[in-house]
């Protein structure tokens, strides 16, 4: 028997043990790659809505099986921390980072470098002006503005003259939902009376207001872009007796303005959807790694909660985020 | 336009299945290889059904268990309610009774606030209890009870469906407690209407609240798989809880909640792209349905391993059967191999191998036959080979009667006294006569020579008798021209000449008259030498065509059989001399051979 007879039980095994070794490799576990690396503005238990994002952030973990590192500023110097976060995070390589940037002019250099890397960039919650991205999953924050201006002004029987109080002059959310309200009210047609900053001051807001509620006895509205100040506003208001006629609205919930809504002290607030946004921050990211098209803009509709809708199932779970 | 060909690899690679040894183990081979394959694959979708079926079952039990924990939660909060419905400092304080004073409602308020106290204290899990009564006071487990000014108390889900459910329990869906100011805290709340001592006037509202998160742990706790989770549905389908209600509000999850409403006490597998899910759905008698989602490829404990356990096994049994069938193949293509090699051996002219047959098989019949007819085909060869000597030998003969040296002498003796008789004339026709002789009988070497050289032949030899025998012999030669052209055998008519002068007509004091004569019948051609001399018995003339070579004056000769022989191997079997003679009449010998250009 000449051996080369041998060849195709050989060629069969061969197959067979090509077979088992495929399925061999395949069992490997599904490699998450580098992963991905979350870093939120901060990593504060505190911040309700920031705690919200990393619940959703991490149940997009779990059920796409994807390796998720969260990080975030602890500090004051919330911004360079940031930074300094972002640069690490590139250092570790991981497949894609979801960034919620604090000030883009300062991670100027770092997201360049993570261009460079190749690493995906997914920007949630302020969007990035002047460097590219992958994708951006946010609230439409000029939308925000402009639902803003309808529940300030919904009939325009009135002509509203109206107030912005922000804590950071800087923020593009802030600066975004002003060009929203502006928008719908514009100038002939409603009067602002500017953007004052009154940092994180509550009691600042609640001078500035009474000071406003002197100078400009028709104001009719203040709009309040930034979380910080709304119960120094609101207490400005009540105690000059306008409550019912100066309408307050505010973004985002924090419990005292819950309260205030719950009280009446404040119109509306126009509410974003944390937990989506982290979910679908992560979710994005994991379909961008594998190459699956994504829309430059996920938008995530916020809500508009007024007293009488706060205690709506959806909304009870957009206000009160459970955190157990 | 180019053709495909199979490429040489290929060609080189099917080679071997040209072989019965290459046939049957591919044969083997695949059979095996598809066997093995279509066993492994159904025995492990078996076990995978085995396992995902097992699954099920654990992950029903498990469910179960979720239901268990939920209700041992829920029968307790019932518990504190049927407590403060049956509660007289309760029913008392609640009652309209005029003649209570400020103190002694205080006094009520405070034991009852003490036993409020006391069961909270012992279950963690309660989040606070509380009595509102019909009449305005209310009570609950803190000392100091303010409640929410903003929070419209009978418009509440809890309070509504309690006083319309008349002293039966109302478990709402988890919701923000806010009756409290200040304190906004999930929970799951359990309402009662409270009744007078008659049993039949509502007289309040009792509320006992869980944490949600009670429920919240025991849902997480269970571990279905690193994705699976477990949610609840109350039985007008709204979600309960769900680690993702959020997601659900937003319609970036669904759920398939009319399944689970229709689907009682069982599961379902639901595959809507996201993965293929198991479905547990468990009833419980506070009227939720708990599910637990479990991940498909999950509930298969470690598939990579299963799978791969049954990846090896099979390799190995593929690469032992592949073995064996190797082997089988093997020794079933022994003897054909055998056989194949004594083939070649005989190829290469070795008729002395015989292929040993050693069973009643198609083989071992294959090796008999093989065998005969290798047995057969040497004796033939060693006939041939016979044939060709007795051939060589008779031509040895044939020459050696040429050179007759009796004829010779006898001859020369003739010309001698011929000469001595001054017959010039007659010496001269003698000796050319011998010389034609001698020329046609040893002219060539070549077996057939054309008839008119036989003639010439046969006719020299005539003539040199006639001159010796004178008036005793005559003779006459009719061999038609056309025939001159058509061979014969060498020296094919001189032998029965010789005959007839000798044994016919020699002794015969008349002397005799031989008659030489050839005519075409048909495809061959028959010579007769007839003489009228003696004859021959029928005996004699049996005698003289069987007789060997041998005469029985020991020297010799050429025999009416060697002839015959010569003719027989020369043209076959057809052809030959036949003898027909009568004593005293003459013999004819016929010769007959093919025509043969």
């Amino acid at each position: 028997m000449g051996s080369k007879k041998l060849w195709l039980p050989l060629l069969l095994l061969l197959f067979a043990a090509l077979v088992v070794w495929n399925g061999l490799k395949r069992s490997e576990p599904a490699d998450a790659g580098g992963g991905i690396i979350v870093i939120l503005q901060t990593k504060d238990v505190n911040s309700s809505y920031w705690q919200t994002v990393r619940s959703g952030a991490m149940a997009a973990a779990k059920e796409l099986n994807v390796a998720l590192e969260l990080l975030g500023p602890t500090g004051a110097e919330a911004a360079e921390e940031q930074k300094e976060l972002l640069r690490g995070a590139i250092a570790a390589r991981p497949e894609a980072i979801v960034l919620a940037p604090i000030a883009e002019e300062r991670l100027s250099e770092e997201l360049d470098a993570c261009r460079k890397a190749g690493i995906k960039l997914i920007v949630i919650d302020t969007p990035l002006l002047s460097h590219p991205y992958d994708s951006y999953v946010s609230s439409d924050h000029v939308e925000e503005g402009r639902v803003a201006a309808d529940m300030l002004a919904p009939d325009k029987r009135k002509k509203p003259v109206y107030a912005f109080i922000t804590s950071d002059d800087d923020s593009v959310v802030a600066s975004q939902r002003r060009q929203g309200v502006l928008e719908k009210l514009p100038p002939g047609e409603a009067f602002s009376l500017g953007t004052i900053d009154v940092g994180k001051s509550e009691e600042q807001a609640y001078r500035t207001v009474k000071s406003l509620t002197v100078a400009y006895p028709g104001m009719n509205g203040i709009v309040a872009l930034t979380d910080v100040g709304v119960s120094g506003a609101a207490r400005a208001l009540e105690d000059q007796g306008l409550s019912h006629s100066v309408k307050l609205i505010g973004f985002d919930s924090s419990l005292p303005e819950i309260q205030l809504l719950e009280r009446g002290r404040m119109h509306a607030l126009i509410v974003q959807n944390p937990f989506n946004m982290g979910y679908l921050g992560v979710e994005t990211a994991s379909a961008v790694m594998q190459g699956r098209k994504r829309p430059q803009w996920v938008d995530i509709p916020s809500a508009t909660v007024t007293s009488a809708n706060m205690y709506e199932p959806e909304n009870q779970k957009l206000l009160f985020p459970f955190v157990s | 336009m180019t053709r495909l060909r199979p490429p040489d690899w290929l060609k080189r690679g099917l080679r071997p299945l040209r072989t019965i040894h290459g046939t049957i183990s591919a044969a083997f081979s695949i059979l095996i290889l598809a066997a093995i394959g279509i066993t492994s694959l159904n025995s492990y979708k078996l076990s995978e059904e085995a396992v995902l079926s097992n699954s099920q079952a654990y992950l029903g039990e498990v469910i179960q268990q979720v239901g268990q924990n939920i209700q041992s939660y829920i029968d307790n909060m019932e518990n504190i309610s049927l407590l403060i419905f049956t509660n007289k400092d309760v029913k008392y304080y609640l009652s309209d009774n005029p003649f209570l004073s400020r103190e002694e409602i205080r006094t009520y308020e405070k034991s009852i606030s003490d036993l409020f106290q006391s069961l909270l204290y012992t279950r963690k899990d309660i989040a606070s209890i509380m009595v509102f009564g019909y009449n305005g006071r209310n009570v609950s487990d803190r000392r100091l009870t303010t409640l929410n000014p903003y929070v419209q108390l009978r418009e509440q889900d809890w309070y509504v469906k309690a006083a319309r459910a008349g002293g039966r329990s109302v478990i709402s869906a988890p919701h923000v407690q806010n009756v409290v100011s200040g304190d906004y805290e999930w929970v799951v709340s359990l309402s009662r209407e409270l009744k007078n001592s008659n049993g039949m006037t509502g007289q309040g509202i009792a509320l006992v609240d869980l944490k949600l998160n009670v429920i919240n742990d025991i849902c997480r706790s269970v571990k279905l798989g690193s994705r699976g989770y477990v949610f609840i549905v109350d039985s007008a389908g709204n979600i309960v809880y769900h680690p993702q209600q959020q997601l659900l509000y937003s319609k970036l999850r669904e759920e398939p909640i009319e399944r689970i409403l229709s689907a009682g006490q069982s599961s379902f597998l639901v595959d809507d792209g996201a993965g293929e899910r198991l479905y547990s759905v468990q009833d419980s008698n506070f009227g939720w349905k708990i599910v637990g989602v479990a991940y498909r490829s999950e509930l298969i404990a470690e598939p990579d391993a299963m799978r791969n356990s049954f990846l090896l096994w099979a390799a190995a049994a593929l690469a032992g059967t592949l073995l064996i069938s190797l082997l089988l193949s093997h020794r079933i293509t022994r003897p054909i191999r055998r056989l194949q090699a004594a083939m070649r051996q005989v190829e290469r002219g070795n008729f002395e191998v015989r292929a040993e047959v050693e069973q009643q098989s198609e083989i071992g019949q294959l090796e008999r036959t093989f065998n005969m007819m290798v047995g057969q085909t040497q004796r033939l060869m060693d006939e041939r080979i016979q044939t060709e000597e007795t051939k060589r030998r008779t031509e040895l003969r044939l020459l050696q009667s040429q050179i007759n040296p009796h004829f010779l002498y006898n001859t020369l003796d003739s010309i001698i006294w011929m000469a001595e008789q001054r017959k010039n004339e007659e010496v001269v026709r003698m000796t050319s006569a011998l010389a034609k002789l001698f020329r046609a009988s040893i002219a060539k070497d070549d077996e057939l020579v054309p008839i008119r050289i036989e003639q010439e032949h046969i006719a020299s030899y005539l003539q040199i008798q006639k001159m010796r025998y004178r008036d005793m012999l005559d003779y006459e030669i009719d061999i038609p021209r056309e025939l001159h052209l058509y061979k014969s055998p060498r020296i094919l008519l001189q032998p029965f000449v010789e005959n007839a002068i000798y044994h016919g007509i020699k002794n015969m004091p008349e002397g005799g008259v031989v008659q030489i004569a050839a005519e075409v019948d048909g495809d061959s051609i028959r010579f007769t030498v007839r003489d009228n001399g003696k004859g021959m018995d029928e005996e004699t003339v049996q005698a003289v065509l069987n007789a060997s070579a041998r005469d029985n004056d020991g020297r010799d000769h050429i025999g009416v059989s060697n002839v015959n022989e010569r003719i027989v191997l020369t043209f076959g079997a057809g052809y030959g001399v036949s003898i027909e003679s009568e004593p005293g009449e003459g013999t004819c010998v016929a010769v007959t051979i093919p025509k043969v250009r």
